[in-house]
């Protein structure tokens, strides 16, 4: 009895942290969330307005199509709202107190929590309009692969979100974290992993890439699951490909496959976790 | 002074604006009734074999053949199921040619046989541009895309059994010079045909609005008026209408009657064969889960209201 009275009371300060964070991040989250819905509405509804914009031939298809912005809303949303965590307690000094009144582990577990719940509800939000869509065009029953999907995305937010969270923990301030976060999701990424395709071809698996892992909440729906997953196309020039033109070829690797994107989204969750924690500690020291 | 002016003004404007609208109003009805309009809507129609009995339809309909030469999949297991998705549509004019290709050929030669048969009609003199001009008829019409999935009594497989097309044809009319220009274009490519294994067969109209009814025909709105104008046209003999059905009095091993109602998006509802008596032999029913969707988004909205409801009550409450 009076261990688990202990324990509420540890959990106590975490719990008031993440109400805290809910009602600080609420304008941000009203903002993506009313982002969220109006492309997932104008995607998936005013679009199909137009009589000759074809609907996509599966209810899976469409799932995919739909989910090609998913990215993007998450990597917005995982920076905006996890680049402040550890950096902004140090900004406002906050970091520095000696003898604070909650421990600042709780305090930034709390703040995380918080902020994740919300991401997490907006990826939720995206996912439900998508489904209900799928349903209105296709009928029942809904596709499985959305709720793999769905299982994936979270899972991938997570990983952004350690990631971003490792980036505050040694950044000095909030805008920083942002800016060099986005700038690394949204093109360092894609820009390192262009050139590895460059050299290495099918040899090398960009599986280092978070971007890359990210391929996988739409690859999962892919009817069958892409096999081979790396692709080569071929541009003819003049003559076909044996005239003056010559030709080049272009490779991408489509996704990861499913065993190996989820343990490495796990893997890359844990690390960056325990890298943030280590200098957070050192931080304060 | 000011006053009266602006009072004017407001009158004025008000006057043209009603004016407008009674104008829409008494001739939206009018150019409706004169123009056929296509009622297509994006979306999925899942039709249930409700009714099969086999063996009357082998004593009435065919000894040998069973629902699956008129409907693909499993249609001679009661409760097999097939879906149809509505991806798009596009309205555009056909000439005779796109007729010959679009509706004959698809329904007479398996695609195998079209590409060899449309290139040695090409070496006999007969193209897109010949047969065109020989044949100046024009057609417009809702060119519709969709998915179709087989009956098939287990789930549905995720990709979509084939890719079909719909075809809206504006005016009923059309129907009879279609089929006019295609007897006299066939009757010349038979004789130049003579020698190959092609022949294009020659159809009378119940032949080919039964063909049609089979294989993507959708109608327009009014529904009961454009039926009756097509069969008038046609001049059908076995054919009839009664109101959104289309009514076909055929004869197999008996005599017996096949039923195709249409819906509001003018696309089959239901499909229906009886023998002499009004037994049912077979019937395919279609439904769709839209209620569903509508249900859901009223529950939503009536949770979002009692929320924000809540919230209102919450904050105007004062704190004891």
């Amino acid at each position: 009895m009076e261990k688990r009275t202990y324990s509420l009371t540890a959990i106590k300060p975490v719990l008031y942290t993440v109400v805290f964070e809910l009602k600080k991040q609420k304008k941000k989250f009203y903002f993506f969330l009313a982002i969220t819905i109006l492309i997932g509405f104008l995607l998936g509804y005013i679009l199909q307005l137009i009589p000759s914009s074809l609907l996509a031939d599966t209810q899976t298809e469409f799932f995919n199509t739909g989910l090609q912005f998913i990215s993007f809303i998450t990597l917005f949303a995982a920076c905006l709202f996890f680049s402040g965590i550890i950096c902004s307690e140090f900004n406002k000094k906050t970091g520095a107190i000696v003898f604070p009144k909650i421990n600042k582990y709780k305090l930034i577990v709390g703040k995380y929590l918080g902020n994740l719940i919300l991401v997490m509800a907006i990826i939720t939000v995206y996912y439900f309009l998508l489904g209900i869509l799928g349903f209105y065009y296709y009928a029942g029953p809904i596709s499985p692969k959305l709720f793999y999907s769905y299982g994936i995305a979270l899972l991938y937010v997570i990983a952004l979100s350690s990631f971003v969270t490792f980036f505050s923990s040694f950044m000095r301030s909030v805008n920083i974290t942002i800016i060099s976060t986005l700038i690394i999701l949204l093109m360092g990424f894609s820009i390192v992993d262009q050139i590895v395709v460059l050299i290495f071809a099918g040899d090398f698996e960009p599986l280092y890439s978070l971007s890359y892992l990210g391929s996988l909440i739409t690859g999962i729906l892919n009817t069958p699951f892409p096999d081979p997953r790396y692709v080569e196309f071929t541009f003819g020039g003049e003559g076909g490909g044996f005239g003056p033109g010559g030709h080049f070829t272009f490779g991408q690797w489509i996704t990861p496959s499913i065993g190996m994107g989820i343990t490495l989204l796990v893997v890359n969750i844990v690390v960056f976790f325990i890298l943030a924690a280590f200098l957070f500690k050192r931080r304060q020291l | 002074m000011i006053y009266i002016k602006n009072k004017t003004k407001t009158s004025l404007l008000s006057l043209i604006l009603l004016g407008m609208i009674m104008c829409g109003v008494l001739f939206t009805p009018a150019l409706a009734s004169s123009n056929y309009q296509s009622t297509l809507v994006k979306g999925t129609d899942i039709f249930t074999v409700s009714e099969y009995n086999d063996a009357v339809w082998k004593t009435t309909v065919n000894n040998s053949t069973n629902p699956s030469n008129w409907f693909e999949g499993e249609t001679n297991i009661t409760g097999a199921k097939s879906k149809i998705t509505m991806k798009g549509w596009r309205d555009t004019t056909w000439e005779i040619y796109d007729v010959l290709t679009g509706i004959f050929m698809t329904e007479f030669f398996s695609l195998e046989e079209i590409y060899p048969l449309l290139a040695l009609m090409n070496n006999l003199g007969y193209n897109e541009t010949t047969i065109n001009a020989n044949y100046t008829n024009n057609y417009k019409i809702s060119y519709g895309v969709r998915s179709v999935w087989n009956f098939t009594s287990s789930d549905y497989p995720d990709e979509q059994s084939y890719i079909d097309g719909i075809k809206v044809f504006k005016n009923p009319l059309d129907f009879k010079s279609m089929l006019d220009d295609y007897s006299n274009l066939s009757a010349e490519l038979n004789e130049k045909l003579f020698f190959t294994p092609y022949s294009f067969p020659s159809l009378n109209a119940d032949e080919f609005l039964w063909n049609l009814a089979l294989n993507g025909l959708a109608i327009a709105k009014p529904q009961s008026e454009y039926l009756e104008d097509l069969i008038d046209e046609l001049g059908c003999e076995n054919v009839t209408s009664s109101g959104s059905t289309l009514i076909f009095e055929r004869y197999g091993e008996t005599e017996y009657t096949v039923e195709i109602l249409y819906g509001n998006e003018g696309t089959i509802s239901s499909f229906l064969v009886k023998d002499v008596d009004d037994n049912i032999i077979f019937r395919i029913v279609s439904t769709n889960s839209e209620w569903i969707f509508y249900i859901t988004l009223i529950v939503l909205a009536v949770c979002g209201v009692v929320l924000v409801a809540y919230i209102i009550v919450k904050k105007r409450k004062p704190k004891i």
